[in-house]
């Protein structure tokens, strides 16, 4: 097991760093916060589509059309209008991914520590987006450029640059997953050791103050690393949909 | 249930699993959430361009007035103009005319006086010939005594007539003594 190990003058307790609730060889702590942000914005959809109103829209909507309107002028300026069916992938995205690294928020049910993990902290849900935004895009170069066309691309001139190309293509899903994961999963160990400082009482002040600062913090974060996911998603279909070589 | 962790860099079971969450929302929204919205958005869109070709046309109506406004404002002016050029050139007319026929009647009453005055002259001219031929026969039956003949009376009534009118036309005759005392 990873931990990481606190000083004597600070607890000297170890924080344990990447483990999970494990049943069936499932993060279960990882599905069961996926699943609860997946509600959320269900329940967010749900409520959405029972109050949407074109004269008079409601908060919650208008949350919502800040982000379709946004992903909207992106795909559109980026992709044109042919590729509208990325708008629904791009938003999906943003709003989930969202809600996964607010989770954090919440107090924790089966965790050791008090805080419910974020499941972006686990490289099983950035993993699974990204990957599947790299098969997405793939494919719709091939659509766009045809198989010769999409293997061209990679061998355009200079040539010497293919393996490059190539790695470059396949490092995308890999850093894409690995940002979110790295950010939001060193926003959890953040949360850990400002709650670990409280255990000599001297230190508690300090932590509760640092703690609720730092959960401000790692909300921004977590917009900013939604916003880079969907932003990256889209850019990433205009890269394999262009004339030019990838 | 068993707490533990391997490499946590590497994926296991949890990804598929993560994937269908992800699809089954992306599904649902798709489906169950976006179109609403974007029919929602849509709808605001096409009110906001209808307010805006509203607005539009109230503008270009309102402008049109303007230069409706304008016009008839400038044409008012031009007939303010024509009227005050006709009034003035029928004022002129007029006076010309009054003039003319101001001057006419003058003319007309100074004839009519000047006749008249002739007419006077002449009635008074006629009244002293009479007058001065009926002096002249009875002053010169005194100085004779006697009756004279007819062609006597006529010479004298002549001559005295002659002399009273070289007389009457001008006043140096008239001032000097004896000068139209006529000649028996």
């Amino acid at each position: 097991m990873a931990s990481l190990h606190l000083p004597a003058l600070v607890g000297g307790i170890n924080i344990p760093v990447g483990d999970h609730i494990k049943v069936a060889g499932l993060d279960m702590d990882t599905i069961y916060t996926t699943a609860l942000a997946g509600l959320a914005v269900m329940a967010l959809g749900l409520y959405l589509r029972a109050k949407v109103s074109s004269e008079k829209p409601n908060k919650v909507q208008v949350l919502w059309e800040l982000v379709v309107n946004w992903v909207s002028d992106q795909v559109d300026s980026g992709l044109g209008p042919r590729y509208r069916h990325v708008v629904p992938l791009a938003v999906t995205i943003f709003v989930l991914v969202l809600l996964c690294n607010w989770v954090e928020i919440l107090p924790g049910l089966w965790h050791n520590t008090d805080y419910l993990p974020s499941p972006s902290a686990d490289v099983n849900l950035t993993y699974a987006l990204a990957v599947l935004v790299f098969v997405l895009t793939n494919i719709a170069s091939i659509r766009a450029r045809g198989v010769g066309g999409y293997v061209k691309a990679f061998f355009a001139r200079p040539r010497w640059l293919a393996p490059i190309r190539i790695l470059e293509e396949l490092m995308k899903p890999i850093t894409l997953a690995l940002r979110l994961f790295g950010n939001i999963f060193s926003g959890g160990i953040m949360i850990a050791l400002l709650l670990a400082l409280a255990s000599p009482l001297y230190f508690a002040p300090a932590s509760i103050i640092f703690s609720v600062a730092w959960k401000v913090f790692d909300m921004a974060i977590g917009v900013i690393q939604a916003f880079i996911f969907a932003l990256l998603t889209i850019l990433y279909y205009q890269f394999a949909v262009a004339e030019e070589a990838h | 249930m068993v707490i533990g962790a391997s490499n946590f860099l590497v994926p296991n079971a949890t990804f598929v699993v993560e994937l269908i969450i992800f699809l089954l929302v992306l599904g649902f929204l798709a489906k169950w959430v976006l179109p609403y919205l974007n029919k929602a958005i849509e709808g605001r869109q096409q009110a906001i361009e209808r307010s805006i070709g509203e607005a539009d046309e109230a503008r270009r109506r309102a402008s049109d007035l303007e230069q409706q406004q304008r016009q008839a404002l400038e044409q008012s002016r031009e007939e303010a103009r024509l009227l005050k050029d006709e009034a003035a050139r029928v004022g002129e007319q007029l006076r010309q005319e009054l003039q003319k026929k101001g001057e006419e009647e003058y003319q007309r009453l100074v004839a009519r006086a000047s006749a008249d005055i002739d007419a006077s002259a002449r009635r008074a001219a006629e009244e002293l010939k009479g007058q001065v031929a009926g002096l002249v026969v009875t002053v010169v039956e005194r100085v004779l005594g006697e009756g004279v003949t007819l062609a006597d009376q006529r010479r004298i009534i002549d001559n005295a007539i002659a002399e009273v009118e070289a007389q009457a036309a001008g006043a140096d005759v008239l001032a000097t003594p004896g000068a139209g005392r006529p000649g028996l």
